[in-house]
């Protein structure tokens, strides 16, 4: 008579779901294999991707913010032939604000020098120069911008402080009523205020 | 430091103050006013060394720098002394405190949206 013997079955604790444990990370060298990985730093540099689709859009919207890396990204904008007389125009307002007025008229002239009615350039331009205290340079480069753009009342009100100082109050008194005329009421306050004082000079 | 006075010469100065208060008060005044006069010589003197180095080298010579020598006089003219300054400095001055008040540069802005207003004008 055959003997019936009973199957060793362990069955298991639980079913179901099997967690994955973190698995411990073997040591190469335990396996004859040199570990050279392991024992390097990571310094690859993280290098952002500009959000915008071009590197002058990225550096204008920095700018906007204040970011120092906006100078970079103009460069970068001018480099690739993205709006570089826009981006040397901008890179010479920067300068400007960092105090290095030779770099700034570098880069304005050098947007000039590929766009010679590069209105902001020429607005810009004056704005140097008069900081300069060149009142005879800053004259011509913002006549030029109120040539090239006469809507814009900006070049007519620096325009016309740099008559003022000429002391060519007439033709001041000329340039900010334009300015005036070009300006949101809302701006009028002070070139009001200007124009009553030339006009007690003047007379 | 000077010692205080013995309390009863301290007294009698009082006394003394209070009987002829007009001589006191004068006396007063006058030191006062020769202080203010030496300080007066002394700003005179620092203005006219600031003059010389512009005279020296103009160039050199920073608006910001004259802004200061223009707030220098005003302050003294304020105070009632008369320092007439150097005329070409002060010029200088004023042409750059009218200067302060310009509008902001403009920055340019790209292709992009000049195209974008160009289509909006369309």
């Amino acid at each position: 008579m055959a003997r019936v013997i009973p199957f060793p079955v362990n069955p298991p604790a639980k079913l179901g779901h099997k967690k994955v444990r973190r698995r411990k990370k073997p040591n190469l060298e335990d396996f004859g294999q040199l570990n050279l990985f392991d024992q390097m730093e990571d310094n690859t540099p993280v290098v952002a991707l500009p959000k915008s689709d071009s590197f002058f859009d990225e550096a204008l919207a920095m700018d906007e913010q204040g970011k120092t890396e906006a100078e970079k990204f103009y460069l970068l904008a001018v480099d690739n032939d993205e709006s570089p007389e826009d981006a040397l125009c901008n890179l010479g307002i920067l300068k400007s604000r960092q105090g290095d007025m030779t770099r700034s008229i570098d880069y304005l002239t050098q947007c000039l020098k590929r766009n010679p009615r590069h209105f902001e350039a020429h607005y810009n331009l004056g704005n140097v120069y008069s900081e300069l205290g060149n009142l005879d340079l800053a004259k011509i480069h913002y006549e030029i911008s109120a040539e090239i753009a006469p809507d814009y009342p900006n070049s007519f009100y620096n325009l016309g402080l740099v008559l003022t100082s000429m002391k060519r109050y007439q033709d001041a008194i000329l340039c900010i009523n334009k300015y005036v005329k070009l300006a949101p009421s809302s701006e009028h306050q002070t070139a009001t205020e200007l124009l009553k004082t030339l006009n007690s000079i003047a007379k | 430091m000077m010692k205080d006075k013995h309390p009863a010469l301290n007294e009698h100065f009082e006394h003394l103050k209070e009987l002829l208060p007009e001589i006191y008060s004068k006396h007063f005044k006058e030191e006062k006013e020769t202080k203010n006069q030496k300080l007066f010589r002394m700003l005179k003197h620092s203005l006219g060394v600031i003059e010389a180095v512009y005279l020296q080298n103009s160039d050199n010579f920073s608006l910001s720098k004259v802004e200061e020598y223009s707030k220098i006089i005003a302050e003294l003219q304020s105070l009632g002394y008369a320092y007439s300054g150097h005329p070409e400095l002060l010029n200088k001055a004023a042409n750059f405190m009218i200067m302060k008040a310009k509008k902001p540069m403009e920055k340019a802005k790209g292709v992009s949206q000049e195209n974008d207003q160009n289509k909006k004008v369309i």
